[in-house]
């Protein structure tokens, strides 16, 4: 499972060259929209918008198909427990079990909308690099100190899967095979706990190495951000889009006796 | 385990990410610069956490570790957590931007009591109590998450109660193997370096350094999502009244709205269906009744709203049967219609609140006296 969000980053595209900010907050805005469709058509749409700005930013599948498939394995149960548990008239019985189409009606629209807003994400933090997002985040007004402890994080990350590949080997090598018993439990505690203790000391020098070279609290940045007409016309034509989507959703033909859900 | 993009609905969303906000507010006060790099690491630990599996059977689950985050770092679990969430919606679309903070509450929440649970560990006094009440406060918040999960279910519609129970029941499972890796760890951790979990003194009988701010914080995510609004304002209600041309039925929602467009059957009570209806602007429709026995009528708004009711033939008494709906049939929909509230249910939420404030109290007085004990 590679993590680097940003290895697309560098390919020339409007999506890429769009200003970090504006991306944000309008695919921002996008994807919201997309959580409060209700019918299935407009969410089709979504999808295919989604996947449109996902071949613009000439991001491959396999790089959201992981996302995908965590997404769908969540979803999985509720295309098999939903069709025989929704409440009103059932169509015809399986083994004594009523199936309504409009359950399995249910389930797709919400697998729909959970690929469209996967697809969605990915296009607002694949194509910029991390940490440029997350300065963009920043001039968003999210609050300074959460956004350096995800730098830190991020940054981390590697390191303790580096450490938790050592761990693995070294465990294997005393001929430790997973089971599902009570001893299998508490080595995996110990093993947590010794992630936890390495990565712990480890981060305890570099901070005070950190320290040592004059860190306040503050990581200063050369990125400079600047945004120009073709920057708004990109937020203009998402954010019509979304709103669209929204109102056809609403007030469109395919409006069916759903007013009584979000 | 955390919800996927796509299945709340939008106040649910909207709560998720206001209690998000506030306990991540509540949880960063008066935080040293010198708290970030830690939580970071816990953070990240979380967050890689999430990749160790362990079997069962042919099948396999992966550690969830919230509850061993707030053991670890007390009320500052949840800004970790949140960021642990973050990077995995943003990094692998695990959960996803949507959720972020319903998802933070569900964990996060979870991790605050699993620091409640810990730090009731002073309370007693036997060997290995650390281990123990690690292991209960690795499964308290895993078990906590479970909750949280199915109510948010259970608030966005009726359609999901089916899947909110089986989504428990996972969670009563998952607890057990979470339970105890936390305790194993835990355990290893007081060998090692028992300064890293929280509320650590030198020498071993510990008082807990903060007060349990972490309960209360815990018990308003809780009233959060308990606040039965949300789930009250959507429950579809019929009702029927009887006039002289047949049987006018009505389908509205609690807080007094019709339900316009809702489908409306009129069934003998074997279950053949005798009228079918729309319901006009109003939320009504009139059926002309064959004849005076019992009827069974229900209504269906889609997206799991359903509901019936049962008309017994002792209140058709002024129903002239088998009479046909003339063109003043639209006025009668109209003039009949009247104006429907079912009262908010206050009773029930002051009970709750009641109840969550003796446990949250109890706990309190529980640890006061121990203090004073001591």
């Amino acid at each position: 499972m590679p993590l680097d969000i940003d290895r697309h980053a560098h390919v020339a595209s409007p999506i890429q060259r769009w200003d970090p900010r504006l991306k944000i907050l309008s695919l921002l805005v996008f994807v919201f929209g997309v959580a409060v469709l209700k019918t299935l058509p407009m969410a089709l749409c979504a999808l295919v918008i989604s996947a449109l700005v996902l071949r613009v930013a000439s991001l491959p599948f396999h790089f959201v198909s992981h996302g995908m498939e965590a997404a769908a394995l969540f979803l999985a149960p509720f295309f098999l427990i939903m069709p025989f548990s929704y409440p009103g008239d059932p169509a015809f019985t399986v083994l004594g079990l009523g199936f309504a189409w409009e359950g399995l009606r249910f389930a797709t629209l919400i697998f729909v909308k959970a690929m469209a807003i996967i697809l969605g994400s990915f296009s607002m933090f694949g194509t910029a690099r991390f940490d440029v997002s997350m300065i963009a985040l920043q001039r968003l007004r999210v609050p300074a100190v959460l956004v350096q402890m995800v730098l830190f994080t991020y940054r981390y990350v590697y390191v303790f899967m580096e450490e938790m590949k050592t761990l693995n080997v070294a465990m294997r090598a005393r001929g430790f095979v997973p089971r599902t018993n009570m001893r299998t439990m508490s080595i995996l505690g110990g093993y947590v706990g010794t992630l936890l203790v390495r990565s712990f000391e480890r981060t305890e020098r570099v901070y005070k190495a950190m320290l040592s070279k004059g860190y306040n609290g503050s990581f200063p940045t050369m990125v400079e951000f600047a945004w120009d007409g073709r920057d708004f016309a990109k937020a203009a034509i998402v954010l019509a889009l979304a709103a669209g989507l929204l109102a056809a959703d609403m007030a469109g033909p395919f409006h069916t006796a759903v007013e009584a859900w979000y | 385990m955390h919800i996927s993009d796509g299945v709340l609905s939008g106040p649910v969303l909207a709560a998720g990410w206001a209690g998000a906000a506030v306990l991540a507010a509540a949880t960063t006060r008066k935080m040293d610069m010198e708290e970030v790099p830690k939580l970071a690491v816990i953070a990240g630990v979380f967050f890689v956490g999430s990749l160790i599996r362990f079997p069962i059977g042919a099948a396999s689950v992966h550690l969830i570790l919230n509850g061993l985050v707030g053991v670890i770092l007390g009320i500052r679990a949840f800004p970790a957590i949140l960021l642990g969430i973050t990077l995995q919606a943003i990094l692998f679309g695990h959960g996803g931007v949507s959720v972020i903070g319903v998802n933070a509450c569900m964990m996060g929440g979870g991790a605050l009591l699993a620091y409640g649970v810990w730090q009731l560990r002073n309370v007693v006094s036997f060997p290995k109590r650390e281990v123990v009440f690690g292991g209960l406060a690795g499964a308290a918040g895993v078990f906590v998450s479970g909750c949280v999960l199915a109510l948010v279910m259970v608030t966005t519609g009726e359609a999901f109660w089916a899947v909110a129970k089986t989504v428990l029941w996972i969670h009563v499972g998952i607890m057990i193997f979470e339970g105890l890796v936390a305790a194993g760890c835990v355990s290893f951790l007081m060998k090692v370096r028992p300064d890293m979990l929280a509320g650590w003194r030198r020498g071993g009988s510990a008082r807990p350094a903060t007060p349990p701010v972490a309960f209360w914080a815990a018990l308003a995510v809780a009233a959060t999502f308990l606040a039965p609004t949300s789930a009250h304002a959507h429950k579809l209600l019929i009702d029927y009244t009887p006039v002289k041309e047949g049987l006018l039925i009505e389908a509205f929602f609690p807080d007094g709205t019709p339900a316009r467009k809702t489908t409306l059957r009129l069934m003998a009570e074997d279950g053949t269906v005798v009228g079918r209806g729309m319901t006009n602007e109003h939320g009504g429709h009139l059926f002309a009744v064959p004849e005076r026995t019992d009827y069974v009528a229900d209504a269906d708004a889609g997206m799991g709203h359903y509901t019936k009711v049962a008309i017994p033939a002792a209140d058709l008494a002024d129903v002239e049967p088998g009479a046909t709906l003339t063109e003043d049939a639209a006025d009668i929909e109209k003039t009949v219609t009247k104006v429907r509230k079912e009262p908010f249910p206050l009773g029930r939420v002051v009970i709750g609140f009641v109840i969550l404030a003796v446990l949250g109290g109890a706990a309190l007085l529980a640890s006061k006296r121990k203090r004073h004990a001591a």
